[in-house]
């Protein structure tokens, strides 16, 4: 038997939608110490980890370690039925060839419950390698979006450049080129407006929007996005979901055509 | 399919056309076979009603078809026929069953019908994406026979079923899709319990039998004659695991008289000597210029099955 019991549907709604146009197909792998996901896009480029652990539920129960295979698409589909206020069951027998979502409005006068067919999928679970980071940016995530939305106007690859005064996002294409400084700022009133880069070294990186500006899709999840980067290596780009869990991306850095 | 092996009387051109196109037996080599309706089953003959019993055979092993069978007759005839001998077929000898089998479909007041599940179907089910179950493909071969009965003009009131899964989820289901006008028993071992059943049963498994004895292979450029050492196609046996393990065909699997959707399969086409065929995609113009994200992560370990399991022939099952 697997229950686990959100307070906030609309969170769950939020986090599916941070993964829905990136990947279709997933696994949630359901065990005793939270629900997590790791998915790969249709072009193998990019990675998406996701966790949420258990304490972060309102009720959690985990007879047996399950995974549950479902379409990104219909799961969002179902959790747009969902109110504002209500709060949402998951729930699932161990053998399960469906997952039982419930819906609760706050004073409980109204109860909805879908059915969601399970779906076999294979997946291989690969194992993320521990990186030391050159460089670590934490953004608000609202100015990430922007920065993403407006460079890709220009063109389709964005180069990122991380020194110890801030950020620089450049991009180039046949209209033109367009470039965004975002300067270490800590000397805001909240905390969450905060621009802080850590650098051991200063890196240069350059990227597909197409998927940076997918990562974005995560910004209602959290005021805060976190940026890591090392040379030829792919990107972090982490969301916190409150205090119990993460969506973290993964995206393979574009190769210079002059260094190959 | 092995037409010919079985032995059967076609009731011939009753079925409208348009039904039989539509029906899943139409490909796979699956088929729907009828004896020809008792008279006293008929319309306003079977005025006291008529006992339907359904039984499968060949739902474990690893190779051939699936049989669903019902027998039927008319409850005026209850009495005389269940006096008959028939039992459940697991309780019989393949003698024992051969000659019933052929005293069913020589008495006139017995009819029967069977859906042939080919292992073909069964893969193509299984196998999908969102799986269709082997329970509900059970499920639906039941559903399947007494609706053919149906449309022959058989007045069904009564009808016993060997269960498959939860008895009483199963009987909801039938009663549902079937309504008032028949009762329906779900129970485990009905075979051995309700005549019908145990004649179903029969109809069953001697077909079965006979198809996986006399198999008919398929596949042009295999010949397998000479080869037919497959032992009695279930999982556990090793003569036939031994078949299968030589006979895997390192790119296309098995010959269709084999269940792709079988643990025992899925083990045998993961081995080290098959070789892997890769679905290449279109180039993807988003992907240009970036590695695969999987090159930049650590490959998963494969987690080796402890030997106690493999030795043994365990493994895991959620349906009994």
């Amino acid at each position: 038997m697997y229950e686990a019991r959100l307070l906030q549907a609309s969170l769950l709604k939020k986090i599916i939608e941070a993964v829905r146009e990136l990947v279709t197909d997933a696994n949630l792998d359901c065990s005793e110490s939270g629900i997590s996901m790791q998915a790969m896009d249709s072009s193998h480029v990019s990675l998406c980890a996701l966790m949420i652990r258990s304490d972060g539920f309102q009720h959690y129960r985990c007879d047996r370690s399950l995974s549950l295979g479902l379409s990104t698409g219909s799961i969002s589909k179902i959790l747009k039925c969902a109110g504002n206020d209500d709060t949402v069951t998951l729930k699932a027998e161990d053998t399960a060839d469906a997952l039982t979502i419930m819906f609760e409005s706050p004073k409980q006068d109204r109860i909805s419950d879908f059915e969601l067919k399970l779906m076999d999928i294979d997946s291989e679970h690969l194992g993320i390698p521990k990186t030391e980071y050159n460089c670590i940016i934490q953004m608000p995530s609202a100015e990430f979006a922007r920065i993403m939305r407006d460079l890709q106007v220009i063109g389709d690859t964005c180069t990122i450049a991380c020194d110890k005064d801030g950020v620089n996002f450049s991009v180039s294409g046949d209209m033109g080129k367009g470039n965004i400084m975002v300067r270490n700022n800590t000397s805001v009133d909240k905390e969450e407006d905060k621009v802080t880069v850590t650098m051991e070294e200063p890196v240069t990186l350059k990227f597909a929007l197409r998927y940076l500006s997918l990562f974005a899709k995560a910004t209602p999840l959290g005021p805060t996005v976190t940026i890591s980067m090392t040379p030829d290596n792919p990107v972090v780009v982490e969301y916190p979901i409150d205090t119990f869990g993460y969506v973290r991306y993964y995206l393979a850095p574009k190769i210079d055509e002059a260094d190959e | 399919m092995p037409e010919g092996n079985v032995q059967h009387s076609n009731d011939g051109g009753e079925e409208p056309k348009e039904n039989a196109r539509r029906s899943p037996t139409a490909c796979f080599g699956s088929a729907l076979i009828s004896s020809k309706i008792p008279p006293r089953c008929r319309g306003l003959d079977g005025e006291g009603g008529v006992i339907l019993g359904i039984d499968e055979a060949g739902r474990g092993p690893v190779l051939g078809p699936m049989t669903y069978g019902a027998a039927y007759w008319s409850c005026a005839d209850d009495k005389e026929m269940s006096a008959k001998g028939f039992d459940d077929s697991k309780a019989l000898t393949s003698d024992q069953r051969t000659s019933l089998f052929d005293r069913i479909d020589r008495t006139p007041e017995v009819g029967w019908v069977l859906r042939l599940i080919s292992a073909r179907e069964l893969s193509d089910k299984m196998c999908r994406k969102v799986p269709y179950s082997l329970n509900v493909i059970s499920h639906d071969a039941a559903a399947e026979l007494i609706r053919a009965v149906q449309a022959r003009g058989v007045k069904v009131t009564q009808v016993y079923v060997d269960t498959v899964g939860d008895p009483a989820f199963y009987q909801s289901k039938l009663e549902k899709e079937f309504g008032k006008g028949i009762k329906f028993v779900v129970a485990k071992k009905a075979d051995s319990l309700y005549k019908t059943a145990s004649a179903a049963s029969i109809v069953a498994k001697v077909t079965r039998d006979r198809i996986v004895e006399g198999w008919q292979w398929s596949e042009p450029n295999l010949d397998f004659s000479e080869d037919r050492k497959y032992g009695s196609g279930y999982p556990g046996d090793e003569k036939c695991k031994k078949w299968l393990e030589s006979n895997v065909d390192p790119v296309f699997g098995f010959p269709d008289i084999c269940r792709f959707s079988w643990g025992t399969t899925k083990e045998i086409l993961k081995g080290p000597t098959r070789k892997r065929v890769d679905w290449e995609e279109e180039p993807d113009e988003e992907a240009a210029g970036m590695n695969s994200i999987a090159s930049f992560m650590v490959q998963p370990k494969k987690k080796a099955r402890a030997n106690l399991f493999v030795k043994r022939g365990l493994e895991l099952v959620d349906t009994f």
